[in-house]
């Protein structure tokens, strides 16, 4: 063998991939003058998939004298033609194309030039002069989205002192970012006139400030690159970002040192001024490019692990390939399977809400049959827990309280309930709730109706459409997707609905559409037509519900959001995150960390008709969800790719419902009969100290995730309250029955081991058990210190 | 440079409810808030929306189916009067500033409390967090003492919103004029002993053993600071000590009046002495809510016990000195509709209604801000409720124009862009 041939294979054997192709992005690149430059994007594709940046690496040369290398991947222009660009790195080739058109205009624009540099430099920022009241008298728009205003507020705005016509270098929006006078906000930029940011808005001043021309083309349209997710392999690895910008008159350029870049995970992959990104350490973030109003994300991954073993584990269905093609890329190594007793007992809280039965725990740890933990999932499914228990869930996420809905809680929580029990496909439940009209006694779903127009649309975008609207109630959006339009015009589907409640209370109240009714803009008074959050209007015809309208649009297979958010909702109660993350914030620059597993979920459900039992059996069944919580080295840092089953504490209602069980002493709540559990509450305000300790929502807010705070209250309800301590001790409870049937210490140990932790206890554990209880006074007071320390151990509290 | 990112702090922020934060690390975030405040505050909440024109703000002169069947007499402020039945109070007028111009966004009871607690009406995308919650995380610990204690039935409103549970209230549910007033769970029930908690929680540590394999974020040692933190406060004789109304002097507690409210007032006195920086009394009774029957209600029941529990409240802090440390703010969720209505009751009326500051360096003996003729609306020295509560924040030695971040990323100023009052308020 030929020793070029032997160091090839001694590459690919050592990095176990081969270089496949060289690629460039863009592939056609704009420069506009001589002496302008364009950054570019070289990446090497190897044949098992992954990608590596090459910018710093590559070599260069042009089929002509138009162009010239410049450092960090960039070209420089040294004259007016067409020109390509071949790159080489390792024995690939690439090729691509560069196009230097004279400039626009010698003159700097404020729109184009100098507007932008507030952006980037972060003046504009939430927290400083983009604040709702600006800083210090100096208010600029949010992120540059108004420039015509950001002209008045730096040009005219405070008597104009803040430029300086006969001294420009001494201008006070000069003096203050480069810290030549205090400023508050830091020092900003150098005094540099060989940096573009100093040098354009001197420049600018000495030009005499001048406006931007009507005609000056606007910023439409940012192109970012790459546009596929990265993963950084090594520590210090650098991603660079290059971003086209493309303009109103069709024009483009190179403004990757004219944006603004943010990470959303400094410790893993910050991001300097230049678009670069540096691998820190493991983890997953997302970089958001913000310009004059503008903005795209994309994530950049950083894995420092060795390449992860190959698993041998079978994919049970798409969710386990998609899972597991991701922690290949990032090297995790996924955790073992869970045992027996882990997934019994995970499953039933999971599902049901429930610790499992200790008969039920005997008996399907004996069961020798291999499709036993499928069975149980159909099982579980099926039952009338499972009901009770996500009808729980989705009381929340309707924010069904009594304050709101008043007397119709139970009745909310009923239907939503049934809806449950029976399968209701997700689709017609929407459709049902949306489209309901009549009591709220005989109909639970006109409960929804309960609240303002305004909070109707809130609702059912945050809980339908997994879309943060709420804040352009009031202003368009900050962060550039939702302008007030939007919201006003969502809101006109909802307007006609007039509600009628019987006094005294109990109210029972009649919801109803009054198809005269037209919706007016709160302060122009202007008649609003619906519009749909994609912009579209329906044509309304006279006498027609336009809840229908909007109940097709949110549940028609083309909605963009429909299938997504709600599989993701699902996803995230089983798998503890969702791919989008808080589930209520589908944005641009909140991507899903997985997008190819959000779309195969949302595809499937919509295939299988919105069958939320087949979603979730779906998800149930896979080796993802049944993996072990017990983190392998790897994936100690993994949160969000499912390396393991993510560990998290009971909820209010696990835990007092479970005690309960294992306990034999029912809770009685206020004006429920005795026996109902705590999921079964129709109102996050039924009196219950222990249940607003673990953080029981008031279903004020549309959401069904929960808090999972550890408190002091808990530890002093634990130590000395009465809800824990009390089922302990109770004559009627099992303890005492199980002593008065004469069982032994052992069998009693037992029983509480399966009831409490689903398992059987370990030798060790017995005697442990045994040495402690010997401490106490009685034997019955050493058994109620063992079934204490059970209910307040981790092993109990978190579900795992 | 740093100030350019925002994400940094709200993942601070947001990560202070949920496991891993352990009691150490909280209360050193605690220690550090640069708020070196000798503040208290306690906040006396009118549950159901106190009628303005009936009491802090009579307009005589209106016409008769708008102005209060009361008297307005002169009170030892010259310049200032007020309702005929606060006799006690008008004698301790030198003390305390009415609030004549304050107004609200909302007539809902539910909003109403929950505006004026945290700044901002509920929307659904986010919980705020009360002021009680907010004074904790900024002024910190005093004297040992759990930081904000809740004194009222329902929580609604008063809760930590995104901060978590960290700055969760004390709550304490029960009545402080009842026989069997009772913080609960701050004693261990009669027949477990500190022994056994001992030997219990000795237990659960072997037991957790089995748990350390899966445990990445220090879950077990987190839960275990704060099991070392309930025993401290269960075992202290001064927060027992704090609680303990039955020591203070029965003559007091007359004085008080063994009222709810009266024994609400005394019991906040005890506890800001013992250190607690925000204390809460009578909220969520709603019985100042006269839609009927407004004026034998007032005049029978609800001024006389107010009168009682105010004046000497105000007398009581002055005479221990601690009267400029402490800020007493009095209001309802709003006032109550000018035109009386046909059952002899006035309804909700969120457009202007008065509140009463004292303490805190707050000048006593004046009336700030007017509302018109009829007492509908503001006249002089608008004041929001955003205003007031960033007045409250300025008198505690807080800025209320801090920011915190919501978990959604969401500056949230603390006041929400309301101005304290300074002169001549303060």
């Amino acid at each position: 063998m030929r020793l070029t041939s032997i160091f090839c294979l001694f590459t690919a054997l050592c990095s176990g991939a081969q270089l496949r192709e060289l690629q460039i992005a863009p592939q056609v690149a704009y420069i506009h003058g001589s002496g302008g430059q364009h950054h570019l994007l070289f990446t090497a594709v190897y044949d098992d998939g992954s990608e590596r940046d090459v910018t710093e690496q590559v070599k260069l040369t042009f089929d002509s004298d138009v162009l010239e290398a410049a450092p960090s991947g960039q070209i420089k222009a040294l004259k007016e033609g067409i020109a390509k660009v071949k790159a080489e790195f390792d024995g690939q080739h690439a090729e691509s194309v560069v196009i230097v058109q004279p400039k626009r205009t010698e003159n700097i624009d404020f729109t184009h030039d100098v507007a932008p540099i507030f952006t980037r430099m972060g003046c504009n920022n939430t927290n400083c002069h983009g604040s709702i009241n600006g800083q210090k008298g100096f208010k600029l728009s949010l992120f540059g989205y108004d420039p015509d205003a950001d002209y008045r507020a730096v040009v005219e705005a405070s008597g104009g002192r803040r430029v300086n016509r006969t001294d420009p270098e001494n201008s006070l929006i000069l003096l203050k970012p480069t810290f030549s006078v205090p400023h508050g906000g830091g020092h900003i930029l150098q005094k540099d006139i060989s940096t573009y940011e100093y040098s354009t808005l001197l420049n600018w001043l000495r030009a005499g400030t001048p406006q931007s021309a009507p005609s000056t083309p606007r910023l439409v349209r940012m192109d970012v690159y790459p546009t596929d997710f990265r993963v950084l392999k090594a520590a210090g690895a650098r991603q660079h970002i290059v971003v086209v910008g493309t303009y109103s008159d069709g024009s483009q350029e190179d403004i990757t040192r004219r944006v603004r870049y943010t990470s959303n995970n400094e410790e893993a992959v910050p991001v300097n001024l230049e678009g670069e990104v540096e691998a820190k350490r493991n983890g997953q973030g997302t970089i958001v490019v913000r310009a004059l109003g503008l903005v795209a994300a994309l994530q950049v991954g950083v894995t420092l692990n060795a390449p992860a073993v190959a698993s041998t584990v079978q994919p049970a269905n798409f969710i386990d390939k998609l899972v597991f093609q991701k922690l290949a890329k990032m090297n995790i190594e996924a955790s073992t399977e869970s045992t027996d007793a882990e997934f019994l007992r995970r499953v039933y809280l999971d599902v049901v809400g429930l610790v499992p039965p200790p008969e039920e725990v005997r008996q399907f740890l004996a069961d020798q049959s291999p499709d036993k933990r499928a069975k149980l999932i159909d099982r579980l499914l099926e039952s009338r827990d499972f009901a009770d228990f996500w009808g729980m869930k989705w009381a929340e996420l309707m924010a069904s309280n009594v304050f709101t809905v008043n007397d119709g809680t139970a009745y909310f929580q009923d239907w939503l309930r049934d809806a449950f029990a029976a399968n209701k496909p997700y689709d017609e439940f929407v459709r049902q709730i949306l489209t309901a009209s009549g009591s709220t006694w005989d109909n639970g779903a006109v409960n929804f109706y309960s609240r303002p127009a305004e909070d109707l649309t809130t609702l059912a975008a945050t809980a339908f459409l997994g879309v943060g609207i709420e804040c352009a109630r009031c202003h368009d959006h900050p962060f550039g997707v939702w302008k007030r339009d939007d919201f006003i015009g969502l809101t006109a589907f909802f307007a006609q609905v007039r509600g009628k409640g019987r006094r005294p209370p109990p109210v029972e109240a009649i919801y109803y559409v009054s198809f005269d009714q037209e919706y007016r803009h709160p302060e122009t008074k202007q008649v609003i037509r619906p519009r749909f959050l994609d912009g579209t209007e329906p044509a309304i015809r006279p006498l027609q519900d336009r809840r229908k309208l909007l109940a097709d649009w949110i549940t028609s297979p083309q909605n963009p959001w429909f299938a997504r958010a709600t599989v993701n909702r699902f996803w995230r109660q089983l798998m503890g995150k969702g791919l989008v993350d808080p589930v209520d914030d589908f944005r641009p620059t909140n991507p899903p960390t997985n997008p190819a597993l959000l779309d195969a979920l949302a595809t499937d459900f919509t295939a299988h008709h919105y069958d939320v039992r087949h979603l979730l059996r779906t998800i149930l069944n896979t080796r993802t969800y049944q993996l072990s919580s017990i983190p392998k080295p790897a994936n100690r840092d993994d949160e969000i790719d499912y390396s393991r089953y993510y560990m998290r504490r009971l909820t209010a209602e696990q835990m007092l419902d479970s005690v309960v069980e294992i306990t034999g002493v029912p809770e009685k709540f206020l004006a429920y009969y005795p026996g109902v559990r705590a999921v079964n509450l129709a109102d996050g305000g039924v009196p219950s100290s222990f249940l607003d300790m673990y953080d029981r929502p008031k279903r004020d807010a549309a959401k069904c995730e929960r808090n999972e705070n550890i408190s002091l209250r808990q530890a002093m309800n634990m130590m000395a309250g009465d809800t824990v301590n009390q089922k302990i001790r109770s004559d009627h409870g099992k303890l005492a029955q199980m002593i008065a049937q004469g069982r032994t210490e052992d069998q009693i140990v037992e029983h509480f081991y399966l009831a409490a932790l689903g398992r059987y206890p370990t030798v060790h554990e017995k005697e442990m058990c045994h040495t402690a209880g010997a401490r106490a006074p009685t034997e019955r007071a050493g058994l109620e210190n063992v079934v204490w320390a059970l209910l307040d151990g981790n092993e109990f509290i978190y579900n795992h | 440079m740093s100030q350019l990112w925002g994400r940094r702090e709200f993942i601070r922020i947001a990560s202070l409810g949920p496991l891993g934060l352990g009691l150490g690390d909280y209360l050193s975030l605690r220690a550090q808030s640069p708020a070196q405040s000798d503040k208290s505050c306690i906040m006396i909440v009118l549950d159901g929306g106190m009628s303005h024109l009936d009491t802090f703000d009579l307009k005589p002169d209106a016409p008769s189916d708008i102005r209060s069947t009361f008297n307005s007499v002169a009170t030892k402020s010259p310049g200032v009067r007020i309702c005929e039945h606060l006799p006690r109070v008008a004698q301790q007028m030198d003390k305390f500033a009415i609030l004549r111009s304050v107004w609200g966004k909302t007539a809902i009871h539910f909003n109403g409390v929950y505006f004026l607690m945290t700044g901002y009406l509920p929307i659904q995308s986010m919980e705020f967090p009360s002021m009680g919650s907010v004074v904790a995380k900024e002024l910190g610990l005093r004297k040992g003492m759990p930081p904000y204690v809740l004194n009222a039935m329902l929580d609604h409103a008063m809760g930590p919103g995104f901060l978590g549970s960290a700055y969760s209230p004390f709550w304490v549910r029960s009545d402080p004029n009842a026989p069997d007033f009772r913080v609960e769970d701050l004693e261990l029930p009669v027949d477990v002993d500190w022994k056994t908690v001992s030997d219990r929680r000795a237990l659960v540590k072997q037991m957790d053993d089995a748990f350390r394999v899966r445990d990445t974020k220090g879950i077990t040692e987190s839960r275990d600071s704060f099991y070392v933190e309930a025993e401290r406060i269960m075992r202290s004789p001064a927060v027992k000590k704090a609680f303990d109304i039955w020591a203070e002097p029965e003559p007091l507690r007359d004085r008080y009046g063994r009222t709810p409210i009266g024994q609400g007032c005394l019991l906040a006195r005890r506890l800001v002495e013992s250190g607690v920086r925000f204390v809460t009394v009578n909220a969520a009774r709603a019985i100042w809510d006269t839609h009927g029957d407004n004026f034998n209600r007032l005049q029978k029941v609800l001024l006389p016990e107010f009168d009682m529990a105010y004046a000497t409240l105000l007398e009581d802090l002055a005479d221990r000195g601690l009267l400029s440390s402490t800020l007493v703010v009095v209001s309802g969720e709003f006032g109550r509709t000018p035109k009386i209505n046909a059952n002899a009751g006035r309804d909700h009326w969120p457009r202007v209604f008065s509140v009463l500051l004292a303490g805190a360096g707050v000048k006593g003996g004046q009336a700030y801000g007017s509302s018109d003729a009829t007492g509908a609306e503001p006249k002089d020295n608008p004041t929001s409720v955003e205003d007031l509560i960033a007045t409250i924040y300025d008198r505690l030695g807080m800025d209320p124009r801090k920011e915190y971040r919501a978990p959604s990323g969401r500056p949230i100023r603390l006041s929400n862009n309301g101005t304290p009052i300074r002169s001549p308020l303060v």
